[in-house]
């Protein structure tokens, strides 16, 4: 098929009227269809290459997948899906899931068309060529304004008649100068409404300058996560799917991050009361999302139980819901106080504030040596960087090295944090060094992680199920069999925490060794003290 | 691919009504189909509106260097092609016979194809030459379009025997009775008629209708205009049972 777009100014009608002056034609007006195009916050499915698009045909719904091949899988459903496992039947989810995960296909934007279907005919009645002229508008989510597309020509050139298809695109071309174009309906869709997919990810597309002073690259960072933060409210209070409020705690929790870790680059008073703000932020998001994460484990637990036992979760899941009910009211009111839209507004001026930066550089600029905590405002932000980063690094060798057999869960649970300070940190600066040397930096500092998470994950998923299993006795909200359910299920995670215990070891002498230490050495540690050098050397130069 | 010719000694017995609507009815099933039109005179090429041009024709053809695929049109009907007749098919036994090993030839110069179809319909000429048992030797099924009568059962059995002494073993002949009309004393014992023959009848007859001859007003196959009517659904029932036999085991893309 190829695709072309009439000019604005031609009328639709028009172009059938003179193409039948020229070609014997057969015309067929198609019905108007409403279509919705659907795609997660983070445009997965656009990233995939995968077009979802529903349209309601009475009290049914048609889904539409279109792979990144070209095929389009049809289907017909009682309710627009609202998640991938909504989505049926095979292969639909299969090549959704994968790609959207646990999170919600939103409508994104609606466009309306009718359509004209157009064979062109030789004297035989024989078909030598078809085409179909869609008219559409579009339409953003929230229903408001309309706005008109230029209308496609969509041409389905048919085997063996070239010289007819030649004949009748050369035709289009000069008497009504149409374009040629790629773009899919979804796109234009897109494109009409003003949405650009791909403007959302959770993850922070930084290019700092190793030069800049630290003052302004530590703002870049923080209006990256701000910008997260923001994007993530509505899905959250709404409660979209439980991956806005994941990404919007984890924007406060590495904001907080930042603020300490990224040390003496704004007045301390500053620094002092958002990290305070940021500390409240981050409290409030807590239970919610720790409700989420179990929620989101019960299909786990279901499949670990004998199917005949699995139905005994249910009052667990039931209990797990109020609470989510209830923590997402509380959440709902932190992010509609006045505490928490001061808390943002307050910052992103000060973020914005390029002159402040300055002014507080300068006025400390010169006194660098004598101040107890000096500023560093103006130093390079790379060299702020490597110093960070290697002091982090430096922490977890030492904190990891005295973490022995029978050492307590806390202080895996401490590493853990001290990990995940080096992560952040890591990720704020990786625009500041050379990629295919950070590579292997980065994956060593996460299998550390991931190891003491998954350790971490397990002690926690166990206390809170017996936090839970003394709710449900208190309440008597379920019978003796959910007990016993969830008693099995804590009691599969002691044994797989063990397990993971005694990998620790493994885990860490191979992130202590010699040659990652050397990597983290090459890429951050201080430049060989100049003190130790042999004065014959100095002489030498 | 899987190759099924319709084929008789005689004419006007059916075999391009089957051809037709039977391609059509694979090609409704997802099929990706194509006719091939071997019969100079056209009416399948007619049925489908294509204009019985083949340019290169008969020469080329025997010779083994036509471009088949370049000849190809697309019908008015999704995932069905048309391979069109050319007059000059006529003469293509004669062409034939200056070919190297002629009985070879079809099969050859379908190779480019058999990874773009499934299923190929081939609506030969009503003789028995060159250009036929080149046709057997490629083919999968035969299918014999058969009118109930002593007559035509005498050119099934010579049929039979053609294929026997050629040596064809992996050709499978699948006679039906067609144009049957049950007012014709004749046609009513058509069981006892196909006792006759050495090989199964199918199931399936398609009844004697004048919705079918109008194919030739309409140029169409038969269920563009009459879906539910008798033939229509003895062609599907026809289809049915052809189509069982070549999804069992191998499907219709390798030849079993
Ligand atoms: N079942 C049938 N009932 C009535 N007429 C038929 C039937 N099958 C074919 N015909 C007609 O008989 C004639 C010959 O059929 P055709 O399919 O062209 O035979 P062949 O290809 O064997 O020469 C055509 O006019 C066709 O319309
Ligand atoms: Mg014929």
């Amino acid at each position: 098929m190829s695709l072309f777009v009439l000019r604005e100014k031609t009328p639709p009608d028009e172009l059938v009227k003179e193409l039948g002056e020229v070609f014997p034609i057969e015309v067929r007006k198609e019905p108007k269809e409403r279509v919705t195009y659907h795609d997660t916050f983070d445009w997965s499915l656009d990233r995939a290459g995968l077009t979802l698009a529903t349209t309601r045909i009475g009290r049914q719904v048609r889904v539409a997948l279109t792979t990144t091949d070209g095929r389009v899988l049809d289907s017909i459903a009682q309710n627009t899906p609202e998640f991938a496992s909504d989505l049926a039947p095979a292969p639909l989810p299969g090549i959704v899931e994968p790609v959207a995960k646990h999170r919600r296909l939103l409508p994104r934007a609606r466009g309306e068309w009718t359509g004209i279907f157009i064979s062109i005919v030789n004297p035989d009645g024989k078909a030598v060529g078809r085409l179909r002229i869609r008219i559409g508008t579009a339409t953003p989510s929230n229903g408001e304004g309309e706005i008109d597309l230029a209308p496609r020509i969509e041409f389905f050139a048919l085997k063996g008649y070239n010289a007819e298809e030649k004949r009748v695109t050369a035709f289009l071309k000069e008497r009504f100068r149409v374009k040629r174009v790629k773009r899919s309906e979804q796109a234009a869709i897109y494109d009409a409404v003003g949405l650009s997919p791909g403007d959302y990810t959770s993850s922070l597309r930084l290019k700092l300058d190793p030069e800049a002073p630290a003052a302004g690259a530590a703002k870049q960072i923080h209006l990256g996560l701000l910008r997260i933060i923001e994007a993530n409210r509505e899905g959250l209070t709404r409660d979209w799917d439980a991956e806005f409020l994941h990404d919007f705690r984890t924007a406060v929790r590495r904001t907080r991050s930042a603020l300490s870790q990224i040390r003496d680059v704004f007045p301390p008073d500053v620094a002092d009361h958002f990290m305070k703000e940021f500390r409240w932020l981050g409290s409030k998001t807590g239970p919610a999302r720790d409700i989420d994460v179990y929620l989101l484990k019960i299909p786990a637990y279901r499949a670990a139980l004998y199917p005949s036992a699995r139905k005994d979760l249910e009052p667990l899941v039931r209990l797990l819901k109020e609470k989510k009910k209830a923590e997402l009211s509380r959440l709902r009111r932190c992010i509609h106080s006045r505490r928490f839209k001061k808390l943002l507004g307050d910052w992103r001026v000060f973020l914005e504030d390029s002159e402040g930066a300055e002014a507080v550089g300068s006025e400390t600029g010169g006194s660098e040596t004598e101040a107890p905590a000096p500023l560093r405002a103006n130093t390079p932000i790379k060299e702020v960087a490597s110093s960070r980063i290697w002091a982090a690094f430096r922490k977890v060798q030492k904190k990891g090295s005295r973490i022995g057999q029978f050492s307590p869960a806390e202080d895996l649970h401490k590493l853990r944090l001290d990990c995940k300070k080096l992560r952040y940190l890591l990720r704020f600066f990786q625009s500041l060094y050379p990629a295919d040397a950070l590579d292997p930096v980065i994956r060593e500092i996460k299998n550390l992680q991931d190891h003491l998470g998954d350790y971490n994950d397990l002690q926690v998923q166990r206390d809170a199920l017996r936090g839970f299993a003394e709710e449900i006795m208190e309440s008597k909200a379920a019978p003796p069999a959910t007990l016993l359910a969830m008693g099995q299920l804590m009691g599969q995670l002691e044994g797989k925490q063990h397990k993971e215990r005694d990998l620790f070891h493994d885990h860490f002498s191979r992130f202590s060794r010699e040659r990652n230490v050397r990597r983290f050495r090459r890429l951050f540690g201080p430049e060989p003290d100049t003190d130790a050098q042999t004065p014959s050397k100095r002489k030498k130069r | 691919m899987r190759i099924l010719a319709t084929y008789n000694f005689k004419g006007g017995v059916g075999k391009t009504a089957t051809a037709v609507n039977l391609a059509y009815l694979a090609a409704m099933d997802g099929a990706k189909t194509l006719v091939w039109d071997l019969d100079p005179q056209g009416a399948a090429s007619f049925y489908f509106r294509v204009k019985p041009r083949v340019k290169g024709g008969a020469r080329k053809l025997a010779k083994g260097d036509l471009n088949l695929g370049g000849r190809i049109k697309a019908t008015d009907f999704e995932s069905l092609d048309l391979l069109p007749a050319d007059f000059s098919y006529r003469h293509l036994d004669l062409d034939l016979d200056k070919a190297k090993k002629p009985e070879k030839q079809i099969s050859r110069i379908l190779k480019p194809l058999r990874k773009e179809y499934d299923l190929l319909f081939i609506d030969c000429a009503p003789s028995i030459s060159l250009v036929s048992e080149s046709v057997f030797r490629a083919s999968d099924v035969l299918l014999v379009p058969t009118v109930p009568t002593p007559l035509s059962l005498r050119t099934l059995l010579q049929l039979l025997k053609t294929v026997r002494k050629a040596g064809l073993k992996g050709l499978g002949i699948f006679p039906f009775f067609c144009m049957v009309d049950r007012r014709r004393t004749l046609h009513r014992g058509t069981a006892d008629l196909a006792e006759q023959i050495p090989v199964p009848f199918l199931g399936t007859e398609i009844p004697y209708s004048s919705l079918v001859e109008q194919m030739g007003l309409r140029r169409a196959p038969l269920h563009t205009f009459a879906r539910r009517s008798k033939p229509a659904l003895a062609y599907e029932a026809l289809w049915y049972e052809i189509g069982d036999w070549l999804e069992d085991g191998s499907g219709y893309f390798t030849k079993g």
